[in-house]
């Protein structure tokens, strides 16, 4: 009966804990810190929608592990990078794969996410053009949940 | 720490058949984000490069922050046009590095 209550009480705990820590931030500023990565990368230049393909589950449980595959649309000239971002988590840019022929503009790993949030990925052409696309992916279980205390 | 990597390489492809390499290397990525049970941060230790040649030519060039998981999987695809080494390198912020070599075989198509 004690570790009964003892364990409801530490539920509702941090259950209320988590939502007041996590909702502000998650709400406000993401916009900001994905702007912030793409200045970082990319200076001045800000992608136009399109010219590359992300695949990856819109619903996922565990941000610890994330497939995900990166490639340069078809119809478009082979880029020479591709990289990935990560708006809510503690660094938003994840990778950059640069490549050069006879490799294919395209490549499959695994990401974490710490949260839901829209995964993006940018192709980089030689000239300088830049190509994104954004995929909404919704996370039961963050990765390593102790970044939200430290970081939101 | 040594690292060992689990790598399938192609041996032999015809000439502009499309190859795949995937590769999954053991180590821990750790953040830097993350603190321990006494709310110590645990230091940042993550594989920062990885790189493939193909017939002396860099292919492939990445660069891998913290979002990458632990044990990081990769895979992608290149046209096999000449016989030549391939030589997988990842490189870590410690100093680590590990290298793995094969050979493919071209054919004529």
């Amino acid at each position: 009966m004690t570790a009964f209550l003892r364990r409801r009480s530490l539920l509702q705990g941090l259950a209320g804990g988590a939502f007041v820590l996590v909702a502000p931030r998650a709400l406000a500023d993401l916009g900001s810190r994905l702007d912030a990565a793409l200045a970082e990368r990319f200076g001045e230049r800000r992608p136009e929608q399109g010219g590359v393909e992300l695949e990856l589950s819109r619903l996922v449980e565990n941000g610890n592990s994330v497939a995900v595959t990166v490639r340069a649309s078809p119809d478009e000239p082979t880029p020479a990078a591709l990289h990935l971002f990560m708006p809510r988590n503690p660094e938003p840019w994840g990778t950059s794969f640069q490549v050069a022929p006879p490799a294919l503009a395209e490549f499959s790993t695994r990401i974490r996410l710490a949260g839901t949030q829209d995964v993006m990925a940018v192709a980089e052409w030689a000239d300088g053009r830049l190509g994104a696309t954004a995929v909404s992916v919704m996370v039961t279980l963050g990765a390593c949940a102790d970044d939200l205390y430290l970081e939101f | 720490m040594t690292l060992s990597a689990r790598v399938r390489l192609p041996q032999q492809a015809r000439s502009g058949e499309v190859v795949e390499i995937r590769t999954l290397v053991s180590h821990p990525m750790e953040t830097g984000f993350r603190v321990d049970s006494f709310g110590r941060r645990i230091p940042r230790r993550i594989l920062t490069r990885f790189s493939c040649r193909y017939a002396e030519r860099l292919i492939i060039d990445m660069e891998l922050r913290p979002g990458i998981s632990a044990n990081p999987y990769l895979a992608f695809r290149f046209v096999a046009d000449r016989s030549g080494e391939i030589e997988l390198r990842w490189q870590g912020d410690q100093g680590e590095e590990l290298v793995e070599r094969g050979h493919l075989e071209v054919t004529p198509a």
